[in-house]
């Protein structure tokens, strides 16, 4: 009896392949491809090997806009990476780069965006270092900041008081600092997540609250401000609740080094 | 239950998985119809190779059940269950003798229910 490899007939068939619309949840066009295929003489069944489903996948990433294998592979020889070391820089897994210069996978088509900008020359190796330059600095600089910051707050809410020791405005000016400094109001949030995250509320109780309260007038866009909301709900019942003094209490300024920020510190007090 | 019903032995698995997974475009055919019907489940999977991975995720679930058809074809051949993406699926694969080459047969809605039968 002979197997089906022995006795298939190689013939050409015409797929019909759909385009998926750019949100992913329809059809943007139908498109024919033509593909090489097997028949099976014995019932006259149609079977795909991997060719012809790589050429109908082939057809999709091109009319999708979407960079082919090659073009993939080409991209990074040409930046002179290794498949590693463009992974980090690129934030995704070595496996995932492997796969999309095999074809075994494709990129998103937001990545794909970015790919694009790489292969065409608009962005550079240096500019993804950089980034990544920042991100370790942004860890490296803010966790011991947040440390030493810690101490202050549970200090200043221990003894409820109205005005911080130079101690506690040094640290929290420090703090205040590197969340100016971060790159990205992204960024300045995933601190102030880390900051206030349930996990942490021990190290940092009511911080998020304060920093809302201090920044209500602070031309917040409605998105970040609804995140903001949304983490404050999420606090513990048990958070202190905290306010900021109107300006006409705050306390006048004084000789201390760079007084301006020193409002900032002395508007806080718990709420009983 | 019928007695071709029982657990996928381990060394069909493995072979049929590392095979759908390797990517050797001469060693995976799929039924023209199995691939349409995937296609129609799953219209926003936009790529082919969307089907081999799920085969394969779902044939390393552990315990996976199948039955065990005799089919014309020579080598062992099991139909079984599966999830993706939380839709169930049934689908037939065929890993054939001496050739090692997986067909896969089909890949379509369950017609009889949630069980093997």
């Amino acid at each position: 009896m002979s197997t089906l490899q022995q006795r298939r007939e190689r013939i050409e068939i015409e797929e019909e392949v759909n385009i998926p619309a750019l949100d992913g949840t329809g059809v943007a066009e139908t498109i024919t491809v033509k593909v090489p295929a097997w028949r099976d003489p014995k019932d006259g069944e149609v079977y795909l090997d991997g060719e012809g489903l790589r050429l109908l996948d082939r057809a999709k990433a091109r009319h999708m806009g979407l960079l082919s294998a090659e073009q993939i592979k080409k991209l990074r020889e040409r930046l002179g990476l290794k498949q590693k070391p463009l992974s980090e820089l690129l934030q995704i897994g070595e496996k995932t780069w492997t796969r999309w210069e095999t074809g075994r996978e494709r990129p998103s088509r937001s990545i794909n965006v970015l790919l694009c900008a790489l292969y065409d020359g608009r962005i550079d190796v240096a500019y993804l270092k950089n980034l990544a330059r920042r991100r370790i600095n942004w860890v490296e600089k803010t966790e011991p900041l947040a440390k030493s910051f810690r101490d202050a707050w549970i200090h200043a809410l221990q003894s409820h008081s109205h005005a911080w020791s130079a101690i506690e405005f040094k640290c929290f000016s420090d703090l205040s600092a590197a969340l100016i400094e971060l790159p990205s109001t992204a960024e300045q949030q995933v601190l102030l997540q880390v900051l206030s995250a349930p996990e942490r509320q021990q190290d940092f109780p009511g911080f998020l609250n304060y920093y809302v309260a201090s920044h209500a007038q602070a031309g917040q866009t409605h998105d970040y401000w609804n995140a903001l909301m949304r983490a404050v709900e999420d606090q513990p019942k048990d958070t202190p609740a905290i306010a900021v003094l109107p300006k006409s209490r705050r306390q006048p300024e004084t000789s201390e080094p760079t007084p301006t920020r020193r409002y900032t510190l002395t508007d806080i007090h718990l709420v009983s | 239950m019928s007695s071709d019903i029982g657990q996928i032995p381990t060394e069909w698995l493995k072979s049929v998985v590392a095979i759908l997974r390797e990517g050797d475009e001469r060693k995976v055919l799929v039924r023209r119809r199995a691939l349409k019907d995937w296609q129609a489940t799953f219209p926003e999977e936009f790529f082919e190779y969307s089907l081999r991975d799920a085969l394969a995720d779902a044939l390393e679930v552990k315990g996976i059940q199948g039955k065990r058809y005799e089919m014309d074809e020579p080598g062992e051949t099991y139909g079984f269950l599966m999830r993706h993406r939380g839709v169930p699926l049934y689908a037939k694969i065929n890993l054939t003798e001496p050739d090692h080459l997986v067909i896969v047969y089909s890949a379509h809605r369950p017609l009889h229910g949630e069980q093997l039968t």
